[in-house]
């Protein structure tokens, strides 16, 4: 009987060792606020490559596992909502050439490049307790001359008693995080408002 | 030691795979949307309350992914989720007004998710009127349907199925708001 035990919980053990659960990490965009925030009467833009949008990306988790996930699909709602507190219209482009640039006006492209990774102190269970969102944001004009460039880091934490409801907690904080430091900075910078 | 970590290996197993319960993904509304009711240039709205049928206020306004809990985090409801969603949306586009005289109301008449052994699936259907002075505007029954990669282990499926639940909301708001006639209904 125990050997049976032990056979059915080391087959378990292989088939989810080395697994990578999927999470979401798209942070809640209603917590977002604008607060503070003067708005700027520019349409601007955004640029995520087809590739980039598509890319999967495998990082840590707890015991031994890993996690799975978007990081520019589920971090563009983000994007989206903070650019959109800012300016008073947002669009999604499909290349840096993109005839909405002329054709709405359009004073600036923001370009994000996103870093990401995570981590757990937990033997026991797998989603991460510790996440982290690094997002390089460039800001072209409608020539394409870049001008502006900055990078910011988000960290989120998550114990098992907070992330036993929401597995993706962790990551949720630190994209929240890096994309509050961004729209702070874009909405304080006043290139963006000559 | 070796029970030890037979012990420890159980536990982790039953805290990976046993059920829980789980809180929904709040609603992250469409920048799409958001653009296309702007430039439509509709009158404000106001989101009623929206309803179900109580022969299917259990089924449509409740989750379960298989044993685990799934919990809306409005006010635990999920018929107020869709609600929520409608008003997000909105809200976005800067054309939600709790005192507008055009109120959008909305009944949810499907709202199921499968989480299969290989693929989940997400299906929800709801009536949404849209009334002015006391007219009815526009009057339609809308579906949505989203499918995901599943799995047999429960500790992989039963999150996918968490996360991607509000997909299938999304695509019903789009169908919504990308309704030529809802956009003709709703222009001042």
């Amino acid at each position: 009987m125990l050997n049976l035990l032990r056979l059915a919980v080391v087959a378990i053990a292989v088939v989810l060792t080395g697994c990578a659960h999927q999470i979401k990490i798209t942070p809640d965009v209603s917590a977002f606020k604008s607060d503070g925030v003067t708005p700027i009467d520019k349409k601007v833009g955004y640029y995520i490559s087809k590739e980039d949008r598509e890319k999967k990306v495998i990082t840590p988790g707890g015991g031994g596992d890993k996690v799975q996930y978007q990081p520019y699909k589920e971090l563009e709602p983000a994007l989206q909502k903070s650019l959109s507190i800012i300016f008073a219209r947002v669009y999604s482009l499909e290349s840096l050439q993109d005839p909405q640039i002329a054709g709405n006006g359009l004073t600036y492209v923001f370009v994000p490049t996103i870093a990401t990774n995570s981590s757990s102190d937990s033997v026991l269970t797998w989603p991460p307790t510790k996440f982290t969102v690094v997002l390089a944001c460039k800001a072209v004009d409608a020539q394409g001359a870049t001008v502006w460039e900055k990078q910011f880091t988000g960290e989120g934490t998550a114990e098992f008693d907070e992330f036993k409801s929401d597995l993706s907690l962790s990551a949720k904080r630190a994209g929240e995080k890096a994309f509050a430091q961004f729209q702070q900075a874009v909405a304080s910078d006043p290139q963006f408002r000559k | 030691m070796i029970r030890f970590s037979l012990a420890a290996t159980i536990v982790a197993l039953a805290l990976s795979i046993g059920g829980c319960s789980l809180n929904a993904p709040k609603y992250t509304p469409s920048l799409d949307n958001a653009n296309r009711l702007r430039d439509a240039h509709i009158a404000p709205i106001k989101v009623g309350a929206f309803t179900a049928d109580e022969k299917d206020r259990s089924r449509v306004d409740k989750i379960s992914l298989r044993a685990s809990s799934y919990a809306s985090p409005y006010k635990g409801s999920f018929i107020s989720y869709v609600e929520e969603a409608a008003r997000a949306e909105l809200a976005d586009a800067q054309a939600l007004d709790p005192n507008a005289p055009t109120q959008l109301d909305g009944k949810l008449l499907r709202n199921d998710v499968d989480v299969g052994m290989s693929t989940g699936n997400a299906d929800i259907e709801a009536q949404f009127v849209l009334r002015r002075g006391g007219n009815v505007r526009y009057d339609k029954v809308k579906k949505a349907h989203s499918e995901w990669e599943s799995s047999f282990l429960g500790a992989v499926a039963i999150p996918a199925a968490a996360e991607n639940y509000p997909g299938v909301v999304q695509k019903l708001m789009n169908d919504l708001f990308s309704d030529p006639d809802f956009i003709t209904a709703a222009k001042p």
